[in-house]
């Protein structure tokens, strides 16, 4: 880098005469140039050297502008020690200087650049996807990359033979060099980090090769005279156009050098790649006339150090004259319409050039210098050594390019390119990207050159937007985030608006995307890709965090304020707000989420390298909280930098600015009695803190006098009145009060429980009154007491404040009653009137799941609780309980009353969304705290009852019932002889309607009308219930039975069982709304880190949120429902013969199972246990075993089994697996030990208090228990493993050991067993499954199923021991082949799909394969799938080496016995060389011997691909190879008889399938062959 | 820390056969022979020598531990031959080899040393 900056300055005296030969068109350069480097921002040095030899050289740096935070990488220090180490003016000497110079830069150099880069990389996101260890990869790259160029080449001249003259000629020569110089530069971007070191005396040994080369090559490659002028002038292709210009430009026409380019048939990336030059070397032209300074003076510059180092003066003048004279203005024209349709698609080699160095000009010069060098080289390499013909090998080298980036990491690339592309939007001050227009295209252009600044070098440029062009509207990025540190307070100020507004828009847009929608982003101008801004803003390379952390220590209001607001957009506080919100109106989770971001571990062997491992922290907890230690501890001091704190904001954003100590800064902000909206972003902000993890929770907690002030804001004015920021001060303490139950103690005992919910208890004012304050206040008030609700929900969740219910309930009743609708309709209020209904009614709702026990108090009386929690009484319920049955008589509460009137074909009158939204909320929240309380009067513990009955009833339960059945909740169309039209005639059900609700509307009434369902199945289960365990009542007295009215006989006879069809209907519609559910919430999960981009963005940035959206929540709610739904209408399992339609709706009712499973988010656990409960229980392992008998005696190639499974082991599999999967899954990472010397009592307690989180896995859909409450009410993503995988149930089979620290023995091949029959059975079960019900089955990739098949093996041969399953096993093995057979295109990649290092799992498969098989047969089919034609080279040849060793290659059947068709090993022939190597080793090693004589696949293998290699495909390309493995065959043949056997049967060797002509054509054909193959065998030996 | 004491490595504890034998019951002709004390030496050794048994269909060997110190050896045999045969065999003409190997190479030696004796 030095080095270029040496260079760069070196040509700066050539200066003044360049601008004469360019400056064709009398410009005022001058003029403008001065007028750039005219403004002189305070700070920076005016020096009077630069100044004095050309006034258009950026100020260079000597003090920085603002207190930016320094690491030793950045400053000027460098640029400074170059500057005065070449004053040196002496062209002459130039080319010495320059590489002396460079070695000593480079010594400098390299430190400095490295962490720089460093910086710059978003590396370290793709840890996961792409642990990038060793260089071969990146060597196989570069050759890839030269291979290509030189490919492209080819392809121009191809394009270029037929048009007409020798002129065009010269265009390729000028070409093609430049693709190189293009390649060159993304290589340098692969091995940037060892290039550094490297690139100097590259450079220099180029630099002498260039003479020699382009003389070696001079007649190969450059055929056209133009290239003797090349060898003559020893001059740069560069310089080389303009010569060549001179010679044709009288008979090139614009359109035909507009042609070629777009005729080149070559893939995307390379098309892009050439174009940087063309538009730096054309759009030179270009800016001659447009007089763009700034950028213009490096083209120049750029120009001229490449020509003028190898040109005399003589030489020069010639070329200036001869140009000024020759160019003409078509030929500007022509060139410059060329550019501008590459500069279309030039953004990402702009982006690679941008983030090589740190500056564009300098990387650019770089691939100047290489260029010529590199272009010799590769030709070297390449063409002269390899003779012309070398096509299949080049052709295979591009080949195995895509195949090393495994699929992962293409897809790791694609995204990189689009956040790297973001480096050049331009952003308006309001957000949006000013979409680049023609002029805008020209600054792109020009940009390229110069847009590599960073934070280290953005003082060398002009202020406000200077990357290139004054003129450009808007900014980027990153200049943005630098104005932040202006010196002028009005800048900073309007930065930080920039860029909030950007982050913003990227917000809403991103929320505004559909979930899963991921990565298909075309790269098409259209559409704005925010994900990618997104991520880029929040990424580590803009200092994003930093900046935000000094900007909020500034002293200028308007700074501070706008600083605030930035940080409430990085954060994402509002749209993180209305999905907990949704989320909080839920009544089944009482849970909420921590949102730091996660990302997954790493899999390992030991788990069968399946994904889904545990949650990780981006940032380990113990790095948010830096600041309490080292402010005590000195000499911790020096070890922290900076750069720490930047690093850690580069992997979550919140927990950077925790770090950087943004508590105490907010605290005293609160102090200073800031202005309102300040006030109400700091405070948004902290509670976008408090909920980013427990750590940053107990942050708040133990930030001194953090949260009293707070509260004392809250209390200081105590008028009646309400400001937002009041509302948002109780969410603060409500999400506090959650984090942990101590804080939540700690609230209360301060008081400032009470001084915050002091509005509950105020007096109990009518209505009428509160409806007359008018709306605005009504809404004030009712956000307000909402917030308090909840923050009461949140203590009485904890167990605390319920005996305060009493004081509570006469303010409460007002909101309880059901109201006077029209006076709420007229004011307009209805919303807020039923959020605090809702909201009142979700507290009852906790308070209901207090309640003790009914008959348990019943029977012993009032039990005193030994905690210091406490229990709701009965007596308080009853009253309750009428309030919100008047609520359940829909009937009469208008809006909802007209629901019922609804009917199919439409013609329901429409409601608002909301208003319906509102009421459906408050219906479901009543729903679910009835059938709370019905949980609280069914007793526990049935057989402990007299009779198995109990002995009363409440009398609120049939209560419930039948306002149930009469408001026509449901239709009972089903019920027996009933007049089913009486009072619901025409109508459809409440039911009916949620139902048509769910799937018709928005998100937020499909999440409140599932609610609802929920809520109301449960109240009718429970009702059921109870009157079941009351019915002898019933029973007893038959002869009244018949005069009951129609209500009550439903009632008696269970309304569940009454509406089956109803409810049947029901489950079957949201089994399908699953099935479109499952796959958008796997697709979300794309890369390790939990989504793409860093920080705590919604969703962390995935398209619509991710995680983070109400698809996510409703898709989960849905899942809850049809798990609710399984579990309650299990009997259908319980038949045992089925017709097809039953097999049919079994199988979906198992798939549907399977797919919610792979719903269920962290929250739901319980879900997820419940529903493996479902899964895997007796019945439906029946299910199972008879769907694999029908798959295999319909199917054709497969054999019934001759043996059943005995009861016993469908009990053992259904055991062992449910504690497998569970134990798998669904238990919770216990980080036990203590964190060695660490100090952090906070940590500790946190890390304990992760512990109860188990209390999820009960059995009960809410934890909360009497007497148990749990600590937190947050649930953290991290140490868990949901949402599952998709491949989850493979677990079972590819398990090896999983966890450590169990105790419980567990039996692996009991597992395993099960494992496969449970996956046969679902492989067996998708084939008759509809097309719409997809099965998640069908979706993982073959690879992962072969891989697990592999797994089982690797444990141990239990599984092939017992014969029951290993004839499943077989079978599978089948079923995959076909599949292989099926889709025969795709490549199995074991090794990019799965892990890196899947060859050391091969080694070990094949060791034991050889140890311990006696050459199992289904055993040696599984190995041999790691030989097939489509596995991936490397893994084919680690097997095939494995087997060699171990000296098994006879242990295998024959090829036709192997998985899938033998052509699939066969075809295509074996071109990889080492492969071919591997095989002649073996051969001549012996290890092929007993191979050959048993007549296993190996040897067909060897011999097929050998001969096929030797004596079919003669080229020259391969002919040393051919030559030597030929010999080595031969010399080893006469050793043995047996290898001499071994050698015929190889020469006689002919593919045994197409054999259809007469059989003495064959022999005749054969006897030519062979002494055709003998002929070449000698040949090959060479006469030895 | 917790590893096993060095001479475990290569003293048989007492009450412990140097050699077992186990037949494999699902396999007709294939048995296991677990070598007490034994490392890759003992058995990469029987096992290529197992491998040049033509009657020898399955011969391979694995150490279950790198910290138990024994090897299982597993056979598979032609019904010509059975495990212990070939197990025998192949141990006696190890034996034999590396006799002659011995033999040879102190017949080497020993002309060797000679002439360079002889020489001085």
């Amino acid at each position: 880098m030095k080095k270029k900056e040496n260079e760069l300055e070196k040509t700066q005296p050539t200066k003044p005469t360049v601008r004469k030969i360019f400056g064709t068109q009398q410009i005022s350069e001058d003029d403008a140039l001065s007028l750039v480097g005219g403004i002189v921002e305070k700070g920076f040095s005016d020096n009077s050297q630069f100044r004095s030899t050309g006034p258009s050289y950026a100020p260079r740096p000597t003090v920085l502008p603002f207190p930016v935070a320094r690491h030793r990488s950045h400053g000027p220090h460098w640029s400074a020690k170059v500057g005065g180490s070449n004053g040196i003016d002496d062209e002459d000497e130039e080319e010495e200087q320059d590489f002396t110079g460079m070695n000593m830069a480079a010594t400098f150099a390299n430190p400095v650049q490295r962490k720089e880069k460093k910086g710059l990389d978003f590396s370290w996101l793709r840890e996961t996807v792409n642990n990038n260890g060793g260089s071969v990869p990146h060597e196989k790259k570069r050759q890839g990359y030269l291979i290509g160029s030189n490919e492209w080449k080819g392809g121009k001249e191809a394009n270029y033979k037929n048009s007409d003259g020798s002129g065009r000629w010269i265009l390729t020569q000028d070409d093609a060099p430049l693709t190189r110089a293009d390649f060159d530069a993304k290589e340098k971007d692969v091995t940037m980090e060892d290039k550094v070191s490297i690139i100097p005396e590259e450079v220099k040994e180029k630099r002498q090769d260039v003479l020699a080369m382009a003389i070696d090559d001079g007649q190969s490659n450059f055929k056209h005279s133009a290239a003797e002028n090349f060898v003559q002038t020893k001059e740069r292709p560069r310089s080389g156009i303009i010569e060549d210009r001179e010679g044709i430009k009288g008979n090139i026409e614009p359109q035909l050098l507009n042609r070629p380019i777009k005729d080149i048939d070559v893939d995307m990336e390379m098309q892009c790649r050439p174009t940087t030059h063309f538009d730096s070397s054309f759009g030179y032209d270009k800016l001659v006339d447009k007089q763009a300074a700034t950028s213009l003076e490096s083209q120049i510059d750029l120009e001229n150090r490449a020509r003028l180092e190898k040109m005399s003066s003589d030489e020069i003048a010639e070329a200036q004259s001869e140009i000024m004279t020759k160019m003409s203005p078509k030929l500007i024209n022509a060139l410059r319409k060329r550019g501008q349709d590459k500069l279309k698609k030039q953004k990402i080699s702009v982006s690679d050039m941008g983030s090589n160095g740190s500056s564009g000009t300098e990387q650019k010069e770089k691939n100047l210098i290489n260029e010529p060098a590199m272009s010799g080289a590769s030709s070297s390499s390449h063409d002269v050594q390899k003779a012309a013909s070398a096509d299949s090998l080049i052709d295979k080298d591009n080949k195995v390019v895509p195949n090393l980036s495994s699929k992962g990491s293409s897809l790791w690339d694609s995204w990189s390119k689009r956040v790297e592309h973001v480096r050049d939007l331009r952003f308006s001050l309001d957000g949006d990207v000013f979409k680049p227009d023609f002029a805008q295209i020209l600054d792109a252009g020009t940009k390229q050159v110069h847009s590599g600044y960073s934070a280290d070098n953005v003082s060398e440029r002009d202020f406000l937007r200077t990357e290139g062009d004054p003129g450009a509207a808007g900014y980027t990025v990153k200049e943005a985030v630098a104005l932040t540190r202006s010196v002028v307070p009005g800048q900073r100020a309007l930065a930080l608006h920039l860029i909030a507004s950007i982050l913003d828009k990227a917000n809403c847009s991103i929320y505004q995307h559909q979930v899963g929608c991921n990565m298909k982003f075309a790269e098409s101008d259209e559409s704005i890709d925010w994900e990618a801004i997104w991520a880029f803003v929040l990424g580590p390379e803009p200092e994003l965090a930093l900046s935000l952390r000094i900007s909020l220590d500034d002293n200028h209001n308007s700074v501070v304020l706008a600083c605030a607001k930035a940080i409430q957009s990085v954060l994402s506080c509002d749209i993180n707000e209305s999905f907990f919100n949704i989320s909080e109106k839920i009544p089944t989770y009482s849970q909420d989420l921590f949102t730091a971001p996660v990302f997954r571990s790493k899999p390992d062997i030991d788990s069968g390298f399946l994904r889904g491992g545990f949650w990780k922290y981006n940032t380990k907890p113990s790095n948010i909280l830096r600041f309490d230690e080292d402010t005590i501890d000195d000499k911790s001091d020096g070890e922290h930098t900076i750069q720490d704190d930047i690093v850690v904001a580069g992997q979550d954003i919140a927990a950077g600015l925790v770090r950087m100590g943004i508590l105490p800064r907010i605290c005293y902000l609160l102090e200073t009695s800031p202005s309102p909206p300040l006030e109400e972003c700091l405070i948004s902000i902290l509670i976008a803190i408090a909920r980013h993890s427990p750590t940053c929770a107990a942050a708040i907690i133990n930030c001194d006098r953090l949260v009293q002030t707070v509260a004392n804001r809250f209390a200081a004015n105590e008028q009646i009145e309400i400001y937002p920021c009041k509302i948002k001060s109780v969410k603060l303490l409500k999400v506090l009060a959650r984090v942990e139950k101590k804080n939540c103690i700690m609230l209360i005992k301060n008081g400032i429980f009470h001084k915050v919910t002091w509005h509950l208890y105020r007096y109990p004012f009518s209505l009428d009154q509160w409806v007359k304050s008018g709306r605005d206040v009504c809404k004030l008030s009712s956000a307000l007491l909402v917030e308090q609700l909840r923050f009461c929900k949140v203590c009485i969740q904890f167990g605390y404040g319920i005996s305060q219910f009493p004081d509570l309930f006469p303010s409460l009743s007002i909101w309880l009653n059901v109201p006077t609708f029209p006076k709420l309709i007229e004011n307009n209020v209805i919303i807020e009137f039923a959020a605090i209904t809702k909201e009142a009614y979700l507290l009852l709702d906790a308070l209901a799941s207090r309640l003790p026990n009914f008959y348990l108090q019943m029977h012993q009386g009032m039990e005193v609780n030994a905690e210091d929690t406490e229990v709701w009484a009965w007596s308080q319920v009853g009253p309750i309980i009428d309030l919100a049955i008047e609520w359940t008589k829909v009937k009469s509460i208008p809006y909802i009353s007209g629901f019922l009137d609804w009917d199919e074909a439409g013609g329901y009158f429409i409601l608002q969304d909301s208003e319906v939204n509102c009421l459906l909320w408050i219906i479901s929240s009543v729903m679910h705290m009835l059938s709370n309380v019905l949980k609280a009067a069914t007793p526990d513990d049935v057989k402990s009852l007299y009779n198995g009955h109990v002995p009363w009833l409440p009398e609120f339960v049939p209560k419930i019932g039948l306002e149930i059945i009469r408001n026509g909740f449901m239709s009972f169309s089903g019920v027996n002889g009933m007049a089913s039209d009486d009072n619901t005639a025409g109508s459809g059900s409440f039911l009916g309607y949620l139902c048509h609700l769910r799937q018709k509307s928005g998100h937020e009434t499909s999440i409140s009308s599932t609610c609802c369902l929920h809520g109301l199945v449960q109240v009718v289960a429970s009702v059921d219930k109870l009157i079941h365990l009351a019915k002898h009542e019933f029973q007893n007295a038959s002869a009244e039975y018949q005069n009951f009215t129609r209500d009550d006989k439903i009632l008696a006879e269970g309304i569940f069982h009454s509406s089956l069809v109803e409810l049947g209907a029901l489950l079957s519609s949201f089994m399908k709304l699953i099935s479109n559910g499952w796959q958008c919430i796997q697709s979300i999960e794309m890369f390790g880190r939990g989504g793409p981009s860093p920080g705590v963005g919604v969703g962390w940035g995935s398209p619509g949120g991710g995680y983070w959206s109400t698809t996510t929540l409703l898709a989960q709610q849905d899942a809850r429902l049809v798990m609710y739904l399984l579990e309650n209408t299990q009997n259908a399992f319980a038949k045992d013969l089925l017709t097809d339609e039953e097999v049919c709706f079994t199988m979906q009712r198992i798939n549907s199972a399977v797919k919610a499973c792979m719903i269920a988010g962290p929250r739901d656990g319980a879900v997820v246990d419940k529903l493996l409960d479902i899964l895997l229980q007796v019945p439906v392992l029946k299910h199972l075993d008879f769907g694999i008998r029908r798959f295999l005696s319909h199917r054709e190639g497969f054999r019934p089994f001759g043996w059943k499974y005995e009861e016993e082991e469908y009990l053992l599999f259904a055991n062992v697996l449910s504690t497998h999967f569970k134990n798998r899954w669904l238990s919770v990472k216990n980080k036990l030990k203590t964190t060695g010397n660490h100090k952090h009592v906070n940590c500790k307690r946190h890390k304990k208090g992760s512990l109860p989180l188990e209390t999820i896995h009960e059995d009960t859909d809410r934890p909360l228990t009497v007497g148990q409450g749990p600590t937190s009410l947050i649930m953290e993503w991290a140490h868990q493993r949901l949402h599952l995988p998709i491949h989850w149930f493979l677990s079972a089979i590819s398990t090896i050991q999983y966890e450590k620290n169990i105790d419980i023995p567990v039996d692996f091949v009991e597992i395993a067993r099960g494992g496969l029959f449970f996956l046969l059975g679902i492989e067996a079960m998708s084939t008759f499954v509809a097309v719409e019900f997809q099965s998640p089955v069908n979706n993982i990739p073959i690879v992962w199923k072969l891989h697990a098949l592999s797994v089982t093996l690797l444990g141990g041969m239990g599984v092939l021991e017992e014969e029951k399953s290993r004839d499943v096993y077989e079978t599978l093995q089948d079923v995959y082949g076909k599949v292989l057979e099926k889709f025969n295109m795709e490549s199995l990649y074991f090794q990019s799909e799965i892990h890196e290092s899947y060859s050391t799992f091969i080694e070990n498969l094949v060791e034991q394969f050889a140890a311990v098989s006696y050459g199992d047969v289904v055993f040696a089919r599984q190995v041999a799938i790691y030989l097939h034609r489509r596995v991936e080279a490397p893994v084919r040849l680690a097997t095939w080496n494995a087997l060699s060793n171990a000296r098994v290659l006879e242990l295998f059947p024959p090829l036709e016995k192997c998985i899938a068709k033998g052509d699939g090993y066969l075809e295509p022939v074996e071109d990889d060389e080492r492969i071919l190597e591997a095989y002649v080793k073996s051969w001549v090693s012996g290890a092929l011997d007993r191979a050959a004589t048993r007549r296993s696949a190996t040897f067909t293998l060897v011999l097929h691909h050998l001969s096929s290699f030797l004596f079919e495909n003669v080229c020259d390309s391969t002919r040393t190879l051919r030559n030597k493995l030929a010999r080595s065959l031969l010399r080893d043949c006469p050793r043995k008889e047996q290898r001499q056997n071994m050698l015929m049967k190889l020469i006689q060797y002919k593919k045994s399938i197409p054999c259809a002509e007469p059989i003495s054509d064959v022999a005749s054909s054969l006897q030519i062959c062979l002494g055709k193959r003998f002929q070449l065998l000698k040949e090959s030996c060479e006469g030895n | 820390m917790n590893a096993p004491d060095r001479y475990e490595r290569f003293v048989v504890p007492e009450g412990v056969a140097k050699v077992s034998y186990e037949r494999d019951t699902k396999i007709i002709n294939a048995a296991s022979f677990t070598i007490e004390r034994e490392d890759h030496t003992i058995g990469n050794i029987v096992r290529m020598q197992l491998h040049r048994d033509e009657n020898v269909l399955f011969a391979g060997y694995k150490l279950p531990h790198p910290l138990k110190y024994k090897i299982i050896i597993r056979i598979h045999t032609t019904s010509q031959s059975s495990p212990m045969q070939a197990y025998n065999q192949a141990i006696n003409d190890l034996d034999k080899e590396l006799d002659h190997l011995k033999n040879a190479f102190e017949a080497e030696l020993a002309r060797h040393s000679g002439s360079q004796s002889r020489q001085y």
